[in-house]
């Protein structure tokens, strides 16, 4: 399941986009990829979002994978706060999700 | 109470002879067609008794001298029935004196013979033809007359029998009495011949072919008049079911008028007798009754009928008439109601239908056009659709914008040809082609030949004319194409404008393999574009280029309006004599250079977050900032913003101010809120990171009105880019 937010995640936009997320995957799916490409910035109230978002994952037993271009505002934001290593930042879908069909996290 | 005996007194006489005037023949007379040839047919009777009562004469052996000049009188009325010019009213009293001659004079050659005095009586029945009282009551004192005075000169030549010779006024009495009896009945039949005929005549007015030409109002309000003059009723209402089912008055002839539109309650009694079995009905003393319908009420209508508007079956609603006065409504009534409502039924049907064709092609060319424009910082956009003022079916004008990745703008002015359905939804097919084209990422070059083939396939032969701009607001500058669209017009903030005629090429969906191109153009801040399709420059009237001047010098001359402005500007202008297409135009407008520095202030609301990020991400660049240089600020100054918002108390309105400052190759963002900070929660914290993190110097101030979060960072001496170096 690969969900590509295309507006900024901010204090505004972050709750409904973690439900958005969590509704869209369905419980028998290993994982979910959100693909951050088209998004142009991650304030911190997204961060918590996607601490967040990851561990309400895990509880139903599933993982978050981030596309996330190598430059940009976003990475420089989730690299600040070292997001990479709660889960794994890729750069494209198809590196997500072979990631989550791998099950493999480096998390 | 005197008066008010003598008054109601008055009126009952004056009902009573109406009453008389209605049962007596009005004796109006024919129509002149069939006047004559009666007429006609009466003189050639007078003409063979002209000829028939001298032989008569001459075989009861009268002398030839005698019976000729006697005779004589009935081919002189014959003479004078036959001259044209001279009136109805002569011509037909020449011919009652000549056919009673004859009679007076056949009794008068046969001795008096009681048998020849039928002939009288034919005469009588013959001159009933005329539908007049003219020659009818001459008849009748012919008789009389003649009876008598003959009858005491000559009373052989009247009476066969002794009491006749002997008092000849008393039997000229019983004659004139008897012929009196025989016109009474033919005054009968005829009575009701005019009757028929009148109810003939009341048909053909409510039912003439011709009214079903007339617009559906005024056929409505015609068919009232009719029927209330040929029933003499005092209302006469239509009522139709609307898409909830219930009775809803429109058209009415007798209430106010007010009341059309007006619905009418359930409980109505004859509105609900027709509406439950589809007859007829008809309710004589509505005192007995539920009445709600407000015509009705409003002018105490004693008795009502009515019947249902049904086309193939289907109630459409229905059509009554009220009296004030008591009356019983017949079978005949009901018929003339059934026969107008045929008429009425199916115009009704038809305008409806035609209505509702209309209506969709209307819905679905709006459904295409967008509600809100997107609101992106930087650029305001204005709107208009005109359609035509006579025009009956939705036309082909769009216009699309949209925001697209990187901060930058899609607009789209477009004109499908043709009208109606089948132009709206190829403009529909288009309008999403190329929105999924844009935001695949195709520059206008190459979405039109796309947009060119899905035309082709989705709809042979129709075409559409269509501008493709986007505006790319970091960057200031538009790249556009054309497909055999009007140019847009370019105005600077100082006033100069000019047509891009550059981009162009073929019509999407023509038939002919097509070529495209794309051109650029520089948008300097405070720049306007102005799109729009040719009804706005084009007319019968009007040479193209005239509308084109019209447009350069109206926008140039009001380049300081802001979009709205200039936008409903352009519309008022359009001289009403050219309005004969539909009309779409778009006014995009960059906003205005935002100087080195820069007081906002905004909603403590979560959303003014963004609205934050993009005025600074445009200053920025505006001020010349390295792009990661920008992103650090924007993303620094968000989170303040967000503080601003979460710390927001009080006031619902309240806000905060931004102040941003560029000197000396320093950036310095000021963002104060209204409340105090309290100790910061973790994430909150985390705000605090970054903006330490991304920006060189953060401080923040706990002021009695306000906290203020001061943040500072070099970004060089910074080189403006963009069109406006």
């Amino acid at each position: 399941m690969v969900v590509a937010p295309r507006e900024d995640i901010d204090i505004a936009t972050a709750d409904a986009l973690a439900e958005c997320v969590l509704e869209a995957v369905p419980n028998s799916s290993p994982g979910a990829v959100l693909d951050l490409t088209g998004v142009r910035y991650v304030d911190s109230a997204g961060i918590r979002m996607l601490f967040g978002l990851t561990e309400r994952l895990r509880r139903r037993r599933q993982r978050l994978r981030l596309v996330v271009p190598d430059d940009g505002a976003v990475r420089r934001v989730l690299d600040i706060v070292g997001f990479s290593a709660t889960a794994p930042l890729d750069l494209s879908v198809e590196a997500a999700v072979s990631g989550i069909s791998a099950g493999g996290t480096r998390g | 109470m005197v008066g008010g005996v003598s008054v109601s007194g008055g009126a009952a006489s004056a009902r009573l002879a109406g009453r008389l005037r209605d049962a007596v023949p009005h004796g109006r007379g024919l129509p002149a067609e069939d006047w004559d040839r009666r007429h006609r047919g009466l003189v050639v009777i007078v003409w063979i008794h002209a000829l028939a009562v001298p032989v008569f004469g001459l075989a009861q052996g009268y002398p030839v001298a005698h019976t000729l000049a006697e005779s004589s009188v009935v081919a002189v009325a014959g003479v004078v029935a036959g001259i044209r010019r001279l009136g109805h009213n002569p011509r037909s009293a020449a011919v009652s004196i000549g056919l009673l001659s004859a009679s007076a004079l056949l009794v008068h050659f046969s001795g008096g013979y009681i048998e020849f005095h039928f002939h009288f009586f034919v005469m009588i029945a013959l001159l009933s033809l005329y539908q007049h009282w003219l020659p009818f009551l001459l008849a009748i004192a012919y008789v009389g007359i003649h009876h008598g005075v003959g009858g005491a000169v000559d009373p052989s030549a009247v009476y066969n029998h002794a009491d006749g010779a002997a008092h000849p006024w008393k039997w000229a009495g019983i004659h004139a009495g008897f012929v009196l009896a025989a016109a009474t009945a033919n005054v009968f039949a005829w009575r009701y011949f005019e009757q028929e005929q009148a109810r003939r005549r009341d048909l053909l007015r409510v039912t003439e072919a011709a009214l079903s030409r007339l617009p559906l109002p005024e056929l409505l309000d015609e068919v009232l008049r009719r029927i209330s003059d040929v029933l003499k009723s005092d209302t006469a209402t239509i009522s139709l079911f609307d898409e909830h089912g219930r009775l809803v008055i429109e058209a009415t002839r007798g209430g106010a008028p007010g009341e059309k539109g007006a619905i009418l309650p359930p409980d109505d009694a004859i509105a609900m007798r027709i509406a439950q079995t589809g007859q007829p009905a008809v309710i004589e003393d509505a005192r007995a009754e539920i009445v709600t319908n407000p015509v009705h009420r409003e002018r105490a209508v004693r008795s009502l009928a009515g019947v249902p508007l049904l086309v193939a079956g289907e109630r459409l609603g229905m059509l009554d008439v009220g009296t004030v006065e008591r009356r019983r409504f017949g079978a005949s009534d009901l018929t003339l109601l059934e026969l107008a409502a045929e008429r009425i039924a199916p115009a009704i049907e038809r305008a409806r239908l035609h209505e509702r064709d209309h209506r969709i092609a209307d819905i679905l060319q709006r459904s295409l056009l967008p509600k809100s424009l997107p609101a992106l910082e930087g650029v305001s956009l204005a709107f208009r659709y005109e359609p035509a003022g006579e025009s009956i079916e939705a036309g082909g004008d769009w216009y699309d914008a949209f925001a697209l990745p990187g901060g930058r703008l899609g607009l789209v002015m477009g004109d499908v040809v043709g009208r109606g359905t089948e132009a709206a939804s190829l403009m529909g097919q288009l309008r999403t082609g190329l929105r999924a084209y844009a935001m695949e990422g195709h520059s206008p070059a190459e979405i039109l030949p796309r947009l060119s083939n899905l035309a082709r396939e989705l709809d042979r032969g129709n075409m559409a004319t269509l501008l493709y701009v986007e505006v790319d607001l970091e960057r200031g500058a538009a790249r556009y194409a054309s497909a055999g669209h009007l140019p847009p017009l370019l105005v600077s903030p100082g006033g100069e404008a000019r047509y891009l005629w550059e981009g162009r090429g073929t019509p999407v969906g023509s038939p002919i393999e097509g070529t495209w191109s794309e051109a650029e153009t520089p948008l300097e801040p405070g720049a306007t574009l102005v799109l729009y399709t040719d009804g706005l420059v084009e007319s019968r009237i009007e040479p193209i280029d005239d509308g084109f001047q019209r447009l350069e010098e109206l926008a140039g001359d009001n380049a300081a309006l802001d979009a709205e402005g200039l936008c409903q500007l352009v519309i008022d202008r359009i001289p009403t004599s050219t309005i004969g297409d539909d009309v779409a135009l778009m006014v995009v407008k960059l906003a205005p250079e935002l100087g080195p520095e820069m007081r906002l202030e905004y909603p403590a609301v979560p959303e003014s977050a963004a609205r934050v990020r993009h005025t600074l991400e445009r200053w920025l660049a505006e001020r010349g900032t390295a792009i990661e240089a920008r992103q650090d600020i924007v993303l620094a100054a968000s989170e303040a913003a967000a503080n601003a918002v979460e710390h927001a108390y009080g006031p619902a309105d309240a806000t905060f101010r931004l102040v941003a400052r560029h000197s000396d190759g320093e950036i310095e963002l000021a963002i104060t809120d209204s409340g105090s900070w309290r100790p910061p929660r973790d994430d909150e914290g985390r705000g605090l990171v970054f903006m330490n993190a991304l920006m060189d110097a953060v401080q923040v101030d706990p002021g009695p009105a306000g906290t203020t979060v001061l943040m500072r960072k070099r970004v060089g001496a910074g080189t403006r880019v963009g069109p406006s170096s």
